[in-house]
Order: C-alpha cells, then structure tokens, then sequence
C-alpha cells in the first residue's frame, strides 16, 4: 500500500501542476493583450512586461513537459517549486504593496482575490515540495534496491 | 503508456478549460488614460485634478519621469469615465484604476 502511494501520489502531483501550467500559460498567450496591460501596471514588472508576456507561458509549458516525461519530472518539481516560489513572493508584494492593482494571473485564476490567490499559491507551493521530496525518495529506494542486490 | 495516462488527461483537460475560458464574452478592453502626478499619494487615494498632467492613452503604461522607487503614485492610469474631454481629471476625487510606476 505504502509503495502505491508512493509512486501514485507524485503522479498525481505532476497531473495537477500539468494542469495548472498548461491551462494558464495557453489562458496568458490567448488573452497576451490583456496580460501584456496587466503586467506593465505592475510597479515591480512594468518595463519587463513585454518580455515577461512571453517568457512566463513559455516557462509554465517547459515545466509541464518535464513533469509528462517520468524520467524528468524531479526536475519538472524542483521547477514548479521555484515558479511557485516566484509567484508567491509577487502575490506577497502585490498585497503590501499594490493590493489595488488586477492579478496578471491567467484563467479563472484571475477572479480570485490576492489573499485568496495566495492560498492557493501556498497549497500548490506545498505540493510541489511534497512531490519533489517523494520522487527523490523513491530515486533513492531504487537505488539501494539496486545496491543491495546479491549475485545468484 | 500507462504511466503517461494522467499527464495526458491533465493536458486534455487543461486544454478544454482554456477554451471554454476564451468562448466567454469579454468587454473590450479601453486604453487607460495615463497621467504624471506630482505631490504625494499613495496608491488608491483619489488624486487632486491640479496634480494630475496627462501623458497619454494607451494600453501599456508609460514610463513617467522620476519614477524609481516605491512608495507615492508617479505615473497613475485612470479610466475613460473619470477623464474629461480636455484630457483632465473629471474632479479631485478620482482613484487611479492602476498606478504602474512610484516615487520616494
């Protein structure tokens, strides 16, 4: 049961952030108009807003790739942890500092309120942990299955 | 096969999400009205008409003058609706919709 749950709970995981990657990066090159306006109000991105537009979705479907390849996908978590990282601190900021100001957030994301919005991002932050912890624990059982393994 | 299952349901449903998100109707987006502001406000304080100069309309914001740090209103972006047609603020009491660039 314990090793079920250790290799289903990281795919698990990945589905979850393959969902949330793929769907706001295609939401950010649908509406790149919008996101492009959104960005450049923001104090902390304003003159990067053009190159931003296109390096986040570009980053967020990467991502989704390393996590749809298995043999990838603690790189695919180790990604997802800093782009989580990155977001939440932008939301932190955003709430101290301009909480007056629209999410550039794509999707239904966007209607969500910045504490909610932060929320979320934590859940997902905390996510990404859990899934990388685990693949890298399950690299190690692999390997000292491998090591311990006497010749007949 | 199997082990990509998920990940290709993810995929799938994350593409079906957009696009039922992009068939939603969206009112069109107007330029905001960009304007420098001297003295000091904060971000969603309503800004005096006489400190308030226009800059432009358009989709992305300005850069403004001055504007390098972090804590007053430099450049603010106000919509159509609190603008008058001499390119002025309608009052003393309009809130920016954004203020995109601050100041010390």
């Amino acid at each position: 049961m314990k090793t079920v749950k250790k290799t289903i709970v990281p795919d698990i995981i990945s589905a979850l952030f393959i969902l949330l990657f793929v769907y706001t990066a295609i939401t950010k090159l649908i509406e790149h108009e919008s996101f492009i306006a959104v960005l450049s109000q923001s104090p902390l991105i304003g003159i990067n807003a053009t190159i931003l537009s296109w390096v986040l979705p570009i980053l967020e479907i990467f991502t989704a790739m390393l996590l749809f390849i298995p043999t990838m996908r603690k790189w695919g978590f180790a990604s997802s942890l800093i782009l989580m990282l990155i977001f939440t601190g932008y939301i932190t900021y955003m709430i101290s500092f301009a909480r007056h100001l629209p999410c550039s957030c794509g999707g239904v994301i966007s209607a969500m309120t910045w504490p909610e919005h932060l929320i979320f991002n934590i859940f997902f932050t905390a996510l990404a942990c859990i899934g990388l912890r685990l693949t890298f624990r399950n690299k190690l059982f692999i390997a000292i299955g491998r090591n311990s393994r006497t010749p007949v | 096969m199997k082990k990509y299952f998920l990940g290709i349901i993810a995929v799938l449903l994350a593409v079906c999400f957009s696009a039922f998100n992009s068939i939603k109707e969206k009112p069109k987006l107007t330029d905001p009205y960009w304007f420098q502001i001297s003295n000091q406000y904060t971000p969603g304080h309503a800004v005096k008409q006489a400190d308030a100069a226009f800059i432009q309309q358009s989709l992305t914001a300005p850069l403004g003058t001055g504007c390098t740090a972090s804590t007053y209103d430099c450049v603010a972006g106000f919509d159509a609706t609190q603008v008058n047609s001499s390119n002025q603020l309608k009052d003393n009491s309009q809130v920016p919709s954004s203020v995109p660039r601050l100041k010390n």
